[in-house]
């Protein structure tokens, strides 16, 4: 039997599930704003280990930034590069995907102030 | 019993929207994509092949139902072999429906498709695919039809090509609607 609100509950996730073909893996607030705390570091050309990126700010707990970490390397938007002298260190950084993320969020802003 | 005929006549709208919507993308199919025709039963682009996965997302069973008569209705066949119509037909409408399934509960997705990802999709969309270019081409070689199994590479190249349109033609639509109802709100923004 026809049950109208489900097909229209899963038309929505469908919907949600081919957009992410031709976009960006979506961002949660959270996850926004973990990538805003470290494009601080990666345009000041510094270096930012996973265990720093984990106390970079007080208003999310450790392990919740340790989980959206984990999150936004399965969406592509930051990569684990391991230290040259000490494989025990794991140095979070940008991708390309991240790169073009924040060309596009610059070009949005422009078109939304103009 | 009001009820009863409610439901029952939604799910005849269901139904019969699906197999409306798979005469037309099959006749489309056959107008632009003619060149691409490799034999009666398989074409190098096949959109309905889009339609077959998303009917069965959105509706399961109805959208088997739907894509079973609309199966029927344009298979070549159906007027001479109305038997090897049915079972094509039948193929045609289970095989996505199984795909699907199969999928879903290996990959873990719910029945309201919570769960699902674009590359969960894509994955979806190749076992579809790929199954339904087996099983028809399984069935070809058992009733003895014209069909060799180099053209079950072509049906799968059709499919997938299919899939990918109306996946594409889906985000268009979306884009387009939401630019649509974005308008007005920002014409009254701009008025505020």
């Amino acid at each position: 039997m026809a049950n109208f609100k489900l097909i229209y509950q899963k038309f929505l996730n469908l919907a949600n599930a081919v957009e992410e073909l031709s976009e960006f893996p979506t961002l949660d607030p959270v996850e926004q704003k973990m990538l805003a705390l470290l494009s601080k570091y990666w345009s000041d050309k510094q270096k930012i280990t996973v265990v720093e990126a984990m106390h970079m700010t007080t208003e999310i707990s450790t392990s919740t930034i340790f989980r959206y970490l984990k999150k936004l390397r399965q969406k592509g938007y930051i990569e684990l590069v391991v230290d040259e002298m000490d494989n025990r260190v794991k140095y979070v950084s940008a991708t390309a995907q991240t790169d073009s993320y924040f060309n596009k969020m610059g070009k949005l802003m422009l078109k939304a102030s103009s | 019993m009001h009820q009863f005929f409610n439901h029952a006549r939604n799910s005849a709208l269901c139904i019969a929207g699906v197999a409306v919507a798979w005469v037309l993308f099959f006749k489309l199919n056959a107008f632009v994509f003619s060149y691409f025709e490799k034999t009666e039963f398989v074409n190098l682009v096949f959109i309905p092949a889009g339609l077959r996965l998303v009917s069965v997302l959105l509706f399961d069973e109805l959208g088997v139902l739907g894509l079973f008569f609309g199966a029927l209705i344009t298979s070549p066949s159906f007027s001479t072999n109305i038997n090897e119509a049915i079972l094509i037909s039948l193929l045609s409408a289970l095989n996505p429906y199984l795909a699907v399934h199969i999928t879903r509960r290996l990959l873990k997705v719910d029945h309201l498709l919570t769960q699902l990802s674009a590359k969960e999709l894509v994955l979806m969309g190749l076992f579809s695919a790929l199954s339904n270019c087996l099983i028809h081409h399984f069935y070809f070689e058992f009733a003895n039809l014209r069909a060799s199994w180099a053209d079950c590479e072509n049906m799968f190249i059709g499919d997938i090509f299919g899939i990918g349109i109306i996946l594409t033609l889906f985000v268009i639509c979306l884009k387009l609607i939401r630019k649509c109802s974005a308008q007005p709100v920002a014409q009254k923004s701009n008025q505020i």
